[in-house]
């Protein structure tokens, strides 16, 4: 990167279920104000703004023309992002590559989704190729389903441990005021709860959320001269894999690269971490099931092949103890899709300056990985850091 | 058993057809309830100004783009206005509120500063004109949506 | 609140108007998906593979991903094949292209058909119990009497389960 980037304001809305008191434009704003709040400047100081949602979750395309005002995007350069699932990933990689260029000293970034406007499967489902799967699929839990059988059967993982993980990840989201479903959970509880596509549990799928993020970007030298202690973003990895899930690519038998590990790998690699486990005080990962956290951990390389679940059986991916694992709840419990991957960066860099709050982990975090991934295929891993060098 | 709701409509090359159905519920937001339960019981026109910019926006916002300002002054506007720009429409889509040819219009209701989109009637497509003097003219029972606006009608 | 027909729940206290987006696509479908369906209105699976690095792909497509390079080998595969994974739908789903409520519950599965090793099918089984369901179980696709098959997906039923012997 030609320039250093720091995130220098963050913002964001209550995530829940339900947001009927705002429109969508008027729900962005208020996380827009915070960010901009945050980072004490005025809204004269963006030089650029870039925003992003799933427009068919809300049946209002090209939202962001339209909602420009709220946005704070009147008359000023920027673009609309829309990659599925990752589009929170993909806003923070186009606004740190703008600040990166020379060309924007002050970026604003926006996630978004208000998930309350659709039958969420029925809309999600028109992502899907229209006459080989579409029709088969029931939007994303089959395929975390599929995965969570798997791994069971290849590592003799027991059905609870997924349940377990959910529970422990509870623990940071009690503590979270903004997270969408924040109740703190047992894991039989989460056992409990129904079946939605086996071995797949309601409390173990990502809800469906309505809510906004926002971050204020900003290249090294006007950073260094922002009132709070910018958070850098040290490296950033994308990986893109041809094979869509229509063929055979959610569970693909030949042992063809696996986009997420690819990422994970090439960040570590490139930022000379040896040892993941160690050296990343904090993970804030896209993980969309509690089915994925040990198969994500796995292609994180903090554990070998296999041995995840054996780290969640002895409870040390809790917020507060040795691999604090989505410390404010993650993805399972809020999901505002155009924000999620968004909220990940965002969670990570509070972590990084101490303002998490009630789930804030309890040593210094110096360096943490957050990620945006999705059915699309596109991995997006963000490496923040504490110092610039 | 998989059943596949699509219909084969060319042989050679290979065309199906298909459905995508859905059904948007879209809450409106606080400024939006406003402006149309005051269009739907009271038959009037509600705005918002920027103090700041010295702008009416017509329909209402919540924040004013050019200074970034929270906006909350509430401003009745009339429901006279003039045409700033018009065209016609003559092809049918099932997507049009009312039959062809319609003449749609930015409409600059007096007392606002930005237009408002909507339709002319009452009159011939082609004696409509940019600048011309319009009025509202309401549907019997009203909604509470912008069709609460059966169309604008020249003022003579 | 309000539950709809198709399963979102809408809070009616508040002002909210309803946004019907009804649109019916017409998808053209390109000479090797084109070949892959008419392959199966024959009873046949008809897939392709790479000529450069001999990578199989299921629905076949132009070219492959890794190699750059045109598909050109066509082979016939299956019927029989082996259970990659597999899972039980059993909460109702609105489908917007019916329009209307899937019926539940239903099994889907990725199997390796015989014959390609390296890519799966995503289909259907007919075995709907739990505990009769394995990752590694053999089936076979069940095709429509040839005159009811249309040269959709839809002309293998489902997958049923064979017992081979060892």
């Amino acid at each position: 990167m030609k320039e250093r980037v720091a995130i220098i304001g963050i913002g964001q809305t209550k995530q829940s279920y339900l947001k009927p008191e705002v429109n969508a434009e008027e729900m962005v704003n208020e996380a827009v104000r915070k960010a901009i709040e945050d980072a004490r400047l005025s809204m004269k100081d963006i030089d650029a703004v870039v925003s992003g949602n799933i427009e068919f979750l809300e049946g209002h395309y090209q939202a962001d023309c339209q909602f420009a005002d709220g946005f704070g995007a009147w008359m000023k350069p920027g673009l609309a992002i829309q990659t599925g699932g990752c589009t929170g990933g993909s806003l923070v990689v186009a606004g740190t590559m703008l600040a990166a260029s020379g060309l924007f000293n002050k970026v604003l970034v926006i996630g978004w989704q208000k998930m309350d406007a659709t039958p969420f499967t029925g809309a999600i489902n028109t992502t899907r190729e229209p006459i080989y799967d579409r029709h088969l699929n029931v939007g994303a839990a089959a395929f975390l389903a599929a995965r969570g059988i798997r791994y069971m059967e290849e590592t003799g993982c027991p059905e609870e441990i997924a349940s377990l993980s959910r529970a422990l990840v509870s623990e940071g989201a009690s503590r979270n005021p903004y997270t969408h479903i924040n109740r703190r959970l047992t894991a039989e509880e989460v056992m409990k709860s129904r079946v939605i596509v086996w071995p797949v549990r309601f409390y173990h799928l990502a809800p469906t959320s309505c809510g906004a993020a926002a971050l204020v970007l900003a290249n090294e030298s006007e950073a260094k001269k922002a009132v709070k202690k910018p958070v850098w973003i040290k490296d950033l990895v994308v990986v893109h894999r041809e094979t869509s899930v229509y063929r055979g690519g959610a569970v693909e038998v030949s042992s063809s690269p696996d986009a997420v590990e690819k990422a994970a790998t090439t960040l570590f690699k490139r930022n000379g971490i040896v040892n993941p486990r160690k050296e990343i005080d904090v993970w804030e990962t896209y993980s969309p099931s509690s089915w994925y956290d040990m198969f994500d951990m796995e292609r994180r390389h903090i554990a070998e092949k296999g041995q995840a679940w054996r780290l969640i059986e002895k409870e040390l991916t809790r917020f507060d103890r040795e691999i604090p694992w989505n410390p404010s709840g993650g993805v399972v419990c809020s999901n505002p899709i155009g924000a999620s991957g968004m909220l990940r960066v965002l969670q990570a860099a509070l972590q990084i300056r101490g303002e998490a709050g009630g789930h804030q982990v309890p040593k210094e975090v110096r360096l943490a990985q957050a990620d945006a991934y999705g059915g699309t295929h596109w991995s997006e891993f963000f490496l923040l850091s504490k110092y610039l060098s | 058993m998989l059943k596949l709701p699509l219909k084969i409509v060319n042989e050679d090359p290979l065309v199906l057809q298909g459905k995508i159905y859905l059904d948007y519920a879209y809450y409106v937001g606080p400024i939006a309830t406003r402006f149309f339960t005051d269009l739907r019981d009271r038959g009037k026109f509600f705005g918002i100004r920027c103090g700041e910019c010295g702008i009416t926006y017509m329909p209402p916002r919540g924040t004013c783009g050019r200074c970034f300002g929270k906006l909350e002054e509430w401003v009745e506007v009339a429901p006279q206005g003039t045409v700033i720009s018009h065209t016609i429409t003559y092809y049918p889509s099932v997507c049009h509120p009312v039959k062809e040819p319609i003449v749609y219009a930015i409409v600059k209701l007096d007392g606002a500063d930005t237009g408002l989109i909507h339709m002319l009637g009452d009159v011939e497509p082609s004696e409509a004109y940019s600048g011309m003097r319009v009025e509202a003219v309401f549907k019997e029972k009203r909604e509470g949506n912008i069709l609460d606006i059966k169309y604008f009608k020249p003022l003579r | 609140m309000i539950e709809r027909a198709d399963g979102l729940r809408v809070d009616d206290s508040y002002y909210y108007i309803t946004i019907p987006l009804h649109l019916e696509y017409k998808w053209a479908q390109g000479h090797y998906f084109e070949t892959f369906l008419k392959g199966l209105k024959q009873g046949k699976i008809l897939i392709n593979q790479c000529p450069s690095c001999g990578r199989h792909q299921i629905p076949p497509i132009n070219v492959c991903g890794r190699c750059h390079v045109e598909m050109g080998e066509w082979k016939e595969v299956g019927p029989r094949g082996t259970v990659f994974a597999f899972n039980i739908v059993v909460d109702p789903v609105y489908d917007s292209g019916i329009p209307g409520m899937r019926e539940v519950p239903y099994t889907v599965a990725h199997i390796i058909l015989d014959g390609a090793p390296d890519v799966t099918i995503y289909h259907e089984l007919e075995e709907q119990d739990l505990s009769k369901l394995k990752v590694g179980m053999r089936v076979e696709a069940v095709f429509k009497p040839e005159k009811e098959r249309e040269g959709l997906l839809s002309d293998i039923i489902y997958f049923r389960t064979v017992t081979e012997p060892e």
